[in-house]
């Protein structure tokens, strides 16, 4: 398959030695892929549960909801590996 | 014998607006300047490298040749948009080539330290992309590219590079991304990386790239050296 790049502004056809470099590295990256959408996930989900941290204070009364959202997220990456899985989303937050 | 014309003015027969010349010889334009030509000499700033302000489409790689002459402070790559064509589940990534040797050079070579702020409407924040013991490439992007569907789905990317020139130092690179909506949902995410590439070797080429080969399109591209 044909493949381009644009070199210093003009495009230009891809050598079969650089698509193979190309596709040689691709693979390269994909290896370590799974471990980068799994931490990207996970950046996130600690945001989501950070932003409700507080609710466990001796003086506040968390609620069955809260703590149900709050357990889906920690349970998320049990479902899920990526944020571009199949029907991947995050617990939509109680009222 | 050489000749001297001595005015204070220099005036355009259609108009008042006059060049001035001080007895210093410094010089007063009242107007904007139109050059035609390249501006060399010291103190002229920023000197074009390589350029390109059309749009191309199916790229698998954007590819520049930098410089390796030692009169410059640092690069100033200028990206005015790169839009991925397909919704792919990958990232925006670089990577350096040495001179003479491969043009994508890969190994345990990049270490990046990135934020990336992002919202889906309801839900904000800032965290965190490191690679601090080297991966094959540099990744831009903390998220998945939009797909084009909109122009939200499209990135702007704003690069600036040191010491790509020099053989006794790392090439250090700071990558800053503009708005982007990515494919997957309505997550918009903006990025800042801060990157090295730990080989003391000069580097021949910078290349841009969507991780999975997937095919981008770039709106153009502007290179710059900044001098003093």
């Amino acid at each position: 398959m044909t493949k381009y790049k644009l070199l210093d502004g003009k495009k230009v056809e891809m050598t079969s030695t650089e698509i193979k470099e190309m596709e040689d590295f691709a693979k390269a990256i994909a290896a370590g892929k799974a471990d980068d959408d799994l931490q990207t996930l996970r950046n996130i989900r600690n945001n989501l549960l950070s932003e409700t941290d507080y609710m466990g204070l001796s003086d506040i009364t968390m609620s069955s909801k809260w703590k149900t959202y709050r357990q889906e997220l920690r349970d998320i990456t049990k479902t899920f590996k990526s944020m571009g899985d199949k029907d991947f989303k995050f617990p939509t937050k109680p009222e | 014998m050489t000749s001297i014309l001595k005015v204070n003015n220099i005036q355009s027969s259609a108009s008042n607006a006059a060049v001035t010349i001080a007895s210093s010889g410094a010089l007063t334009i009242p107007q904007a300047v139109t050059f035609s030509g390249t501006v060399t000499g010291d103190n002229n700033g920023l000197e074009l490298v390589s350029s390109s302000t059309t749009t191309q489409t199916g790229l698998t790689n954007l590819q520049i040749t930098l410089p390796t002459t030692d009169d410059f402070h640092e690069l100033h790559l200028i990206v005015r948009g790169f839009k991925s064509e397909t919704a792919t589940n990958n990232y925006w990534g670089l990577t350096l080539g040495d001179a003479g040797g491969s043009a994508i050079n890969t190994g345990a070579a990049y270490k990046y330290m990135g934020i990336y702020g992002y919202s889906n409407g309801s839900s904000h924040g800032v965290t965190h992309n490191p690679e601090v013991t080297g991966g094959t490439y540099g990744r831009i992007s903390a998220h998945f590219p939009g797909d084009g569907s909109d122009d939200t789905e499209t990135v702007d990317m704003d690069i600036k590079i040191k010491h790509s020139n020099k053989s006794d130092r790392y090439t250090r690179i700071n990558v800053m991304t503009g708005f982007e909506k990515r494919h997957t949902d309505a997550y918009i995410t903006t990025n800042f990386v801060g990157m090295i590439r730990n080989a003391a070797e000069v580097n021949a080429n910078i290349n841009l790239f969507v991780t999975g080969n997937s095919a981008f399109t770039s709106y153009g591209y502007g290179l710059y050296k900044v001098k003093s």
